[in-house]
């Protein structure tokens, strides 16, 4: 049964492509991951009559890999004829949640987000809509076809090297990052790669404030929580425990 | 953001010595993005990063110029080399171009 048919004999027709166009921008950089899933289940749970998010997965992966997008631009047709228009804003608040559940926004992200916004015509609300759900500001993604971009980018990571550097050699050397000098002893560096670790549970590069370790702790706790798979089995409420441990230990560590 | 392979005339997942030997080649170097293809394709992390956002890229352009998007302001500013339609008015014919305008003056 192809995707269309499948959509079609669907009771939710509607919500089953909203939930497509969740899973697509999710699934934009490869990386579907069981944060997005979970945040996808959380607003749009799988239902009797509908398609089940596994399957819904299952077409957007074949149609990315094989770029055979005509079966997905039909399903992007259909919202754009069909999505109500109060049920427009919500679709973007969605998709928004989706991808910044794993800690960070990807480029791809951004423009997967941006093309829906042209799709359903909310370009003009999206950065407020992006900032309320993610906390992050809206920025047009960097131009990484452009050679003057990564000479900046560069230059960048040099002067925060020397600038780490000069603070490692002070007083608060125990604080300083996991990118350390080649003198670091083999202790310090299983710490620092505790630590870099832990950065990455939580979705964060370099030295974050304590805000952004908070404010990124918070939100993978609201997503990952145990409570909120309770309707679903077992499997899933395993799951979501040991993420939450994860992410508990990893904040434990940052901010200790 | 330019797509640095059709500047370069070769296929997103050429090997490292094709787009070594394509940036030898003096008739695809003397485009303007030569300089960006060479300092980005040949350096493993940026290109890496670069086709990741290049394929995402790719396949939203595919789907915009399908589903009858491609010429939002969005898409003109990020996506320029993408969109499957790609409408050059400098090849429209100078008849064409100015045909309304001819028409409503004659009016």
């Amino acid at each position: 049964m192809s995707l269309i048919d499948e959509l079609n004999a669907s009771a939710s027709r509607i919500v089953d492509c909203v939930r497509f166009a969740a899973v697509w921008v999710g699934h934009i950089d490869h990386e579907f991951s069981e944060e997005e899933r979970a945040a996808i289940l959380m607003r749009l749970p799988d239902r009797a009559r509908g398609m089940r998010l596994d399957q819904i997965v299952d077409y957007v992966r074949v149609g990315m890999i094989h770029t055979r997008a005509t079966d997905l631009a039909k399903v992007f047709g259909y919202i754009r004829q069909s999505l109500s228009p109060e049920s427009r804003e919500p679709l973007m608040r969605l998709v928004c949640e989706v991808v910044a559940a794993d800690g960070r926004v990807s480029i791809g992200e951004r423009h997967a987000i941006a093309f829906l916004a042209d799709l359903i015509s909310k370009t003009r609300e999206l950065p407020a809509i992006f900032e309320e759900e993610t906390g992050l500001p809206w920025t047009a993604p960097p131009d990484l076809s452009d050679a003057d971009y990564w000479d900046r980018l560069d230059a960048g990571h040099r002067e925060r090297a020397e600038a780490r550097g000069e603070s490692a050699s002070g007083p608060r050397s125990r604080n300083s990052s996991h990118r350390d000098s080649a003198g670091g002893s083999s202790k310090n560096s299983g710490v620092d790669a505790a630590r870099a670790e832990a950065l990455a549970t939580l979705g964060l590069v370099g030295t974050p404030s304590a805000e952004e370790l908070k404010a990124a702790y918070r939100r993978l706790a609201r997503v990952h929580h145990p409570d909120r798979f309770q309707n679903l089995d077992e499997e899933a409420v395993g799951n979501a425990t040991r993420t939450f441990q994860r992410i508990n230990a990893a904040y434990g560590l940052l901010t200790r | 953001m330019r797509d640095l392979y059709k500047t370069l005339q070769i296929a997103p997942v050429s090997e490292v010595a094709a787009i070594e030997a394509a940036l030898r080649d003096p008739a695809r170097t003397r485009h303007p993005d030569a300089r960006h293809a060479r300092a980005i394709l040949l350096n493993p992390s940026r290109r890496a990063q670069y086709d990741r956002v290049h394929s995402s890229l790719r396949h939203i352009g595919q789907l915009r110029s399908l589903v009858g998007l491609q010429s939002t302001a969005y898409a003109r500013e990020h996506e320029r080399d993408f969109g499957a339609l790609q409408f050059d008015f400098r090849r429209v014919p100078i008849a064409t171009r100015f045909g309304s305008f001819i028409a409503s003056v004659r009016k």
